[in-house]
């Protein structure tokens, strides 16, 4: 994947594969204060000032690996600062480059309205000071030689949560934090995590706990046209997992559901919106809590799995697995019941998997649990086609206009719409990951990168349709509302 | 009123499950749904004394023998 983070992702996982061995083998108790030394023996740094910070930096991330906070605190959010890596990167400001030609019009200082630019012996400044970083001087510069220097945490945020302390670390207000992970991969330091389930999940599994993996739909693709969902399936079992379904299935449970539920609002006039990615559930429930009315209260298709696992199961442990970090912030709802028990991103299972020397292997994509409508769940539009199919297939002679929002940018512009009531379409679909989920921050490739991959594995699947596929896998009974 | 119930795999193992479906049900019978905010909590380290359950902020040990009269002394008692 072509990202920032090659160096850190690579950091980050040894980081998972290591708590993970020492977890699997009973013993990170007694060993988890040794493995920042091994992994950054000394006495020369590698990548940051001097070793010592390397390791604490190490001490803080098995922290998060095992579900703390990485220092002492405790918060509930699932998104945390690494605060030692935390490399303070100017908070924000205009500077002016080498670009600078020290022109005679002078458009920087002309368009400043605070007299903020003086110009020096070489090219024109910016006093601090002065400056209220409107950005005039950067786009009236005809040589493009003002650059803005932006966190990239704070940048990416959808939602303005990051802030900073007098120190100028970075904070996450977690009143506003919606717990996208956005933020997680566009720092160049991998200053930014999540707390993880993985320890939790592998003591249930060493405890002999039935533990039931649920897969996401957009994980089909991500690692190749030939890791199919039975390679997870069979690798999943060699590390514990008693079982393993398709979430997609989940997608057609849910898309049944909410067709029901959209068909009547429809007939009543009443707008909607989805409530399957919990991102955009969490900005619902934070940012417009005076939508919360018009939210759909269909349970998202993890949830719909891991109740139909619970029914017939009840001590079933359902853990999720894709590339969702809000996905971890779902499991922690616990107003919703039978919702899976624990949620884990690709890497974090991977993780899992490398510390028992298991790999996803190619197999034939012979298992089948969810039509090719569940399986598309995960790009977006996916949910809207899902239910327009179940809506068809109802016999419902009723075409809505679904405003589809592709990330978190759309799907603000539409609540902010509705809530003044000039929303023009009568749904929305909210995907705060651009893409969809497959999109997702904790995805392995891009969604370009998985698309051929992707296509060609759901394009095996066969041309089920979703109430068939319900009644075929005995999903149809179950409970799909949040009470 | 916040509600955090601990769901690491040390309370898991004592109980905490048996105990949040024993809350959800205790908050539907009560018809407090709009008061009562249950939330799942990662390990806070705190797990000698029982599962970790918290007030808005108070820190309890519990069981799932002992929920109901927590529910009616900590969490009714409170609203």
């Amino acid at each position: 994947m072509v990202t920032n983070d090659a160096t850190i992702l690579k950091v980050k996982h040894d980081v998972l594969c290591e708590v993970a061995k020492l977890a699997w083998a009973g013993t990170l108790e007694e060993k988890r204060e040794e493995l920042p030394y091994q992994m950054f023996p000394g006495p020369q740094a590698q990548f940051r000032c001097c070793v010592y910070k390397e390791r604490e930096i190490i001490k803080q991330r098995v922290r998060l690996a095992e579900g703390k906070c990485p220092v002492g605190k405790d918060s509930l959010n699932v998104v945390q600062v690494i605060n030692a890596a935390c490399e303070e990167c100017p908070i924000a400001s205009y500077v002016v480059t080498d670009n600078c030609r020290k022109c005679m019009g002078k458009a920087c200082q002309n368009s400043c309205n605070f007299g903020a630019i003086e110009i020096g012996d070489s090219r024109a400044h910016i006093d601090p000071s002065k400056c209220r970083e409107c950005g005039k001087c950067a786009q009236a510069c005809p040589y493009s030689a003002i650059a803005h220097l932006e966190r990239p945490c704070k940048k990416v945020c959808p939602v303005d949560a990051i802030t900073y302390d007098e120190y100028g670390i970075c904070v996450i207000d977690e009143k506003k934090c919606i717990q996208c992970g956005a933020c997680i991969h566009s720092c160049p330091f991998g200053a930014i995590g999540t707390k993880t389930f993985m320890v939790d999940v592998i003591r249930l599994i060493n405890a002999g706990k039935k533990v039931v993996a649920m897969v996401a739909p957009a994980t089909e693709g991500q690692f190749g046209a030939d890791i199919s969902m039975a390679s997870w399936k069979t690798a999943l079992k060699k590390i514990g997992f008693a079982d393993m379904i398709e979430v997609g299935l989940g997608g057609d449970m849910t898309a049944a559901a909410e067709a029901a539920e959209w068909a009547e609002a429809y007939k009543e006039g009443k707008k909607m919106t989805t409530s399957c990615c919990p991102a955009f559930v969490n900005m619902i429930k934070q940012h417009f809590p005076m939508l919360l009315d018009n939210m759909s209260t269909t349970v998202s298709p993890m949830c719909a799995v891991s109740r139909m696992v619970k029914e017939k199961e009840p001590d079933a442990v359902t853990v999720f697995i894709g590339p969702c970090i809000a996905k971890k912030s779902e499991t922690l709802d616990l107003n919703i019941s039978g919702n899976a028990d624990y949620a884990m991103t690709f890497g974090e299972i991977r993780a899992m998997m490398r510390a028992k020397g298991v790999e996803l292997e190619p197999e034939d994509n012979t298992y089948q649990e969810s039509s090719v409508f569940g399986k598309r769940f995960g790009n977006s539009g996916g949910v809207t086609a899902a239910v327009v199919q179940c809506f068809k297939e109802m016999n419902e002679d009723i075409a809505p206009n679904v405003m589809k929002c592709n990330g978190a940018a759309e799907c603000k512009k539409a609540l902010l719409l509705m809530k003044v009531g000039k929303l023009p379409a009568d749904f929305v679909e909210g995907m705060v990951c651009v893409g969809g989920c497959v999109g997702g921050p904790s995805k392995h490739k891009t969604e370009m990168e998985a698309k051929k991959a992707r296509d060609t594995l759901i394009g095996q699947a066969d041309g089920r349709e979703v109430h068939e596929n319900l009644k075929m896998v005995g999903a149809d009974q179950v409970a799909m509302h949040r009470h | 009123m916040k509600v955090t119930i601990c769901i690491g795999s040390a309370c898991h193992l004592r109980g905490s499950k048996e105990i949040i479906q024993k809350m959800q049900q205790l908050v539907k019978t009560h018809n407090v749904s709009d008061k009562v905010d249950l939330n799942g909590a990662f390990c806070s380290g705190n797990c000698v004394n029982g599962v970790c359950v918290t007030v808005d902020g108070e820190l309890f040990s519990l069981s799932p023998e002992t929920t109901e009269s927590f529910f009616e002394k900590e969490i009714m008692g409170r609203l």
